[in-house]
């Protein structure tokens, strides 16, 4: 059975001018241990989506279609029930770890807090020495725990998340942009501890990422985001080998060198559309280039395209 | 702090229909339009004549009747006229104190701000001494050894509330001097006072209208304190120097409660009416509360 | 925790500001009004001959730079002059009533925290709510309200109109003889009561404003939502890790907190005959007894300054992000 299974995902953010569809209808499954990279530009409601299974949306959110959790419901579950689930089932390594953590506790109290938190039962002296060898895994110096989140550099802090994400053993890891504003070296390391943490612990992850080379390294399998609706899902190979969705091949067409840009909008005209209203046809078809009148009227479904490889374009072909 | 581009050319009405827009600033500019037609009009429709002595020990300290709408003082004389005629010395009081304060925490500020170096130093040390004090024991004491005179008041008021407004000012020059249009302009060779009027200031001024507003609510209230412990002008009738004659005449114990509510009652509208102002004035000017 | 060189330059901060209060006392009633003999010489009736004499006692006749450091030397040494009212020794009398000022400001601080915060809390988790406007109203209307006006107000309506509780001094005259000290306690805390809630009350509205204010912006923080994420209560997100951060503006805010509080205090001892400083104070003005206004304003100063010392130690700490500086 899938770890996390989405179908038709919906939220929805009330605001003065009218309703905006973040997400609109999204599905997706994750096995165990799966690395699943999770694509868009800034907008496209990745971040959305995947906060939304440990319910971590604003309050204003109305979220609508499920999400299940190794079977367990947890669109609409009670407060209390998603706490438990919380950091236990599923843990979040967030963008930008420079303000993720509390500047006025020591790292070690923030590994620790959520574990006394989920298993009362466990001694002070357990946690902090569990806190010290979550530490070391990701290549921390355990004494280091009794310093402040200032203390530590960049890449150190987003390792400090990582090994905070771990200290109640979830099965699902949501990284939410973790190289993001780190440079290349640091960024390869972060990466490699993600997967040794798949390979050792058989930890799932949801990689959110705007930069295609990130994903290319690391993931299975890549899910492209446009306008809050899924473009493109395929294994990591089939997606950049035989792109189908327009939107895909022109992202991996922008990207002129693995090193180099990671400005996703290179060479794409126009602007992402208005996500209110009731979006009738393909979001993407005013900056398409191969729109035909179909894609105004009806709105596109996502259709197999090859084994595990689904695409939601009017004009895309299944391989031969 | 995010003042944006340079000067838009309508600052004043931007800040009046934000003000309008939102419940409690609408309330606070209500309060004050009241309290303006009070001062202005008020005195000429119900003057006060601070002769008008009671005939008989019966008139003095009189509850509310036909003939004295709010009852009369300890010297017999109509509360509500008195009230009325009160408005116009708090009002002046608490807005001249605050042109004094406003102007000179302005043009420390800038200097500080924008000089940087030595003069910046100087004038933050004092500015940091003078925020230290109490206020209250400060203008107190000044009062009390300089004279009683309004003039003194007003000037006692303004040389201590004005380091607040240089800090803020201060901290803002500091953001806009290292912008992009500033350091533009500069390259183009404009002198310093240039810089800092047609550039620097214009930006600066938002902010120094929000802090004015707040500064006026203390000013006022600082005014009746002073008054209420002896240190008004005894030959103007503020609701000060009301309450500090009440309380001398030991309005209170003897129950003339109708002396003791309305000048109170001037000074708390006034004073919320603009804490109401200055508080979403604020807000608005403070970008980063407002989305959220 | 702290180091040698860092508290070395705080106590050096705090001296050079001590000594700048001095010479600005100095200034005001030395230098100022020109000749504070004559000042003297207005409170009571003195013969030029009288007046000479003062003259040579105060050391008047010295050029000013030695009057000056006569003056330090005399604070140093605790002899702050003499009454003119009391005809005592000005530090006797402000010894005695010191006491009676700081019961009342713990008292009022105490209360003016535990409500501040409770209620800026409050509001601040709700931000927008109805509850949250009506809070912020309720506290801006507070801070409107002029300290003495409301001891009037509140004079009037418990003591003289329904008469439950005393309005005028510490203790009531019988207590000196009552019978047990829970008696004298009892006493001295029904007068507390009404000082205290006028005194608590315009502070509040300001700390409820700062708390709120502080607490709405650390909620915007991304490790407000690391906390919500990790399954922590609503409470211990608000708690340990909102209110944990906003302690930090909120101890800033305190210096302004702290000379709005000594000021309050001078109204409320003045309306309520409560026999602290500030009462003295305000009777050294209406007798224009300027050595003791003298004193007490140095006093309040002293204690403004120091307690913002407090506050600065107390950030550091708070915040270790500050502390290798």
């Amino acid at each position: 059975m899938a770890l996390l299974d989405v179908r038709d995902l919906a939220v929805t953010f009330p605001t003065t001018l009218g309703d905006v569809r973040a997400v609109d209808g999204v599905s997706f499954s994750l096995e165990p241990g799966e690395i699943m990279g999770l694509a868009g530009e800034s907008g496209s409601g990745k971040t959305t989506t995947a906060l939304a299974s440990p319910g971590l949306l604003p309050e204003t959110a109305s979220v609508a279609g499920s999400v299940r959790l190794g079977g367990a419901e947890l669109v609409g579950a009670a407060e209390h029930d998603l706490a438990g689930v919380r950091w236990r089932r599923i843990a979040v390594v967030f963008q930008g770890a420079m303000n993720a953590l509390n500047p006025v506790t020591t790292v070690g109290s923030q590994i620790v807090e959520p574990m006394r938190l989920h298993e009362p039962g466990l001694t002070e002296a357990a946690a902090r020495a569990r806190a010290g060898a979550l530490l070391e895994q990701v290549g921390i110096a355990a004494r280091r725990a009794t310093e402040y989140p200032h203390e530590f550099s960049g890449g150190m802090r987003q390792r400090v998340m990582i090994a905070m994400a771990l200290a109640c053993g979830p099965e699902l890891l949501i990284a939410d942009e973790p190289v993001t504003a780190l440079d290349v070296m640091v960024q390869a390391q972060i990466l490699g501890v993600l997967r040794g943490l798949r390979d050792d612990l058989g930890l799932a992850i949801i990689l959110i990422s705007h930069d295609l080379s990130v994903i290319a390294q690391t993931c299975d399998s890549l899910v492209v985001m446009y306008a809050g609706r899924v473009a493109e899902q395929a294994p990591v190979a089939a997606a950049f080998a035989r792109p189908r969705h327009p939107y895909t091949r022109a992202l991996l067409g922008a990207f002129p060198d693995v090193r180099g840009e990671r400005r996703f909008i290179d060479g794409l005209p126009g602007q992402p559309p208005d996500l209110r209203g009731p979006g009738i046809g393909c979001a993407f078809r005013d900056r398409c280039g191969h729109a035909v009148d179909r894609c105004a009227t009806e709105t596109p479904v996502l259709r197999p395209m090859g084994p595990g490889h689904g695409a939601a374009c009017h004009l895309a072909e299944p391989d031969a | 702090m995010t003042a944006g581009v340079p000067a838009s050319a309508r600052p004043g009405s931007a800040a009046v229909r934000a003000l309008w827009s939102d419940r409690i600033g609408r309330t606070g500019v209500l309060l004050l339009a009241f309290t303006a037609l009070v001062a202005i009009f008020g005195p000429l429709l119900f003057p006060f004549d601070p002769g008008a002595v009671g005939a008989s020990s019966a008139d003095i300290l009189a509850p509310p009747d036909a003939g004295h709408w709010l009852g009369t003082d300890e010297l017999g004389r109509d509360v509500f006229r008195a009230t009325v005629e009160g408005a116009r010395i708090s009002l002046l009081v608490g807005l001249t104190a605050t042109a004094v304060s406003i102007v000179i925490g302005t043009l420390v500020g800038l200097a500080a701000g924008y000089r940087l170096g030595v003069v910046d130093a100087v004038l933050m040390r004092l500015t940091d001494f003078f925020l230290v004090l109490p206020t209250l024991p400060l203008t107190i004491t000044l009062a009390a050894v300089v004279g009683q005179s309004l003039g003194v008041i007003i000037l006692v008021i303004g040389l201590t509330s004005w380091p607040g407004t240089a800090r803020i000012v201060r901290s803002q020059v500091l953001s806009l001097r290292e912008r992009q249009f500033v350091l533009r302009v500069r390259a183009l060779g404009a002198t310093d006072r240039r810089i800092v009027g047609r550039h620097i200031l214009p930006n600066v001024l938002p902010l120094i209208f929000a802090n004015t507003v707040l500064v006026i609510a203390g000013s006022i209230l600082a005014e009746a304190t002073l008054a209420f412990l002896g240190l008004g002008d005894p030959t103007r009738v503020s609701w000060g120097t009301m309450l500090h004659f009440a309380f001398v005449a030991g309005a209170t114990g003897r129950g003339a409660w109708w002396y003791i509510l309305p000048p109170g009652i001037g000074i708390v509208v006034v004073v919320l009416g603009f804490a109401l102002a200055g508080h979403t004035l604020d807000r608005i000017l403070n970008p980063r509360l407002r989305s959220r | 925790m702290f180091r040698i060189g860092y508290l070395a330059r705080k106590v050096a901060v705090l001296a050079a500001t001590l000594l700048g209060v001095a010479t600005f006392n100095f200034a005001l009633f030395r230098v100022l009004p020109g000749d504070p003999i004559r000042l003297m010489a207005r409170a009571g009736n003195l013969t030029p001959e009288a007046i000479e004499k003062l003259r040579g006692v105060f050391g008047l006749d010295e050029p000013l730079p030695v009057q000056y450091l006569l003056y330090l030397k005399s604070i140093v040494t605790g002899d702050l002059g003499t009454s003119l009212t009391y005809r005592r020794p000005v530090i006797d009398i402000v010894a005695e009533r010191m006491a009676n000022t700081l019961i009342l400001l713990v008292a009022a601080t105490l209360v003016v925290v535990a409500i501040g915060i409770a209620l800026g809390v409050a509001a601040a988790a709700r931000r927008g709510s109805r509850r949250d406007t009506s809070t912020v109203i309720t506290s801006l209307v507070f801070w409107s309200l002029p300290t003495f006006w409301t001891g009037l107000i509140l004079v009037f309506i418990f003591g003289v109109w329904l008469a439950v509780l005393p309005v005028s001094g510490m203790t009531s005259p019988a207590s000196r003889f009552a019978s047990s000290g829970t008696d004298q306690l009892l006493d001295l805390a029904t007068h507390l009561v009404l000082p205290t809630i006028t005194l608590a009350l315009v502070d509040i509205g300001q700390f409820i404003l700062i708390t709120r204010s502080a607490l709405v912006d650390v909620l915007t923080e991304d490790y407000i939502l690391t906390a919500k994420a990790k399954g922590l209560s609503r409470r211990a997100v608000v708690w340990r890790h909102g209110v944990r951060n906003a302690l930090l503006p909120i101890v800033t805010a305190t210096a302004l907190y702290v000379s709005l509080i000594v000021g309050g205090a001078i109204q409320v001892e003045t309306v309520f005959s409560w026999p602290g400083m500030g009462r003295l104070m305000y009777d050294a003005v209406l007798r224009r007894d300027y050595p003791i206004l003298e004193a007490t304003f140095l006093i309040f100063a002293v204690t403004v300054i120091v307690a913002n010392l407090l506050s600065d130690l107390l950030y550091q700490v708070l915040d270790p992000r500050v502390r290798e500086a």
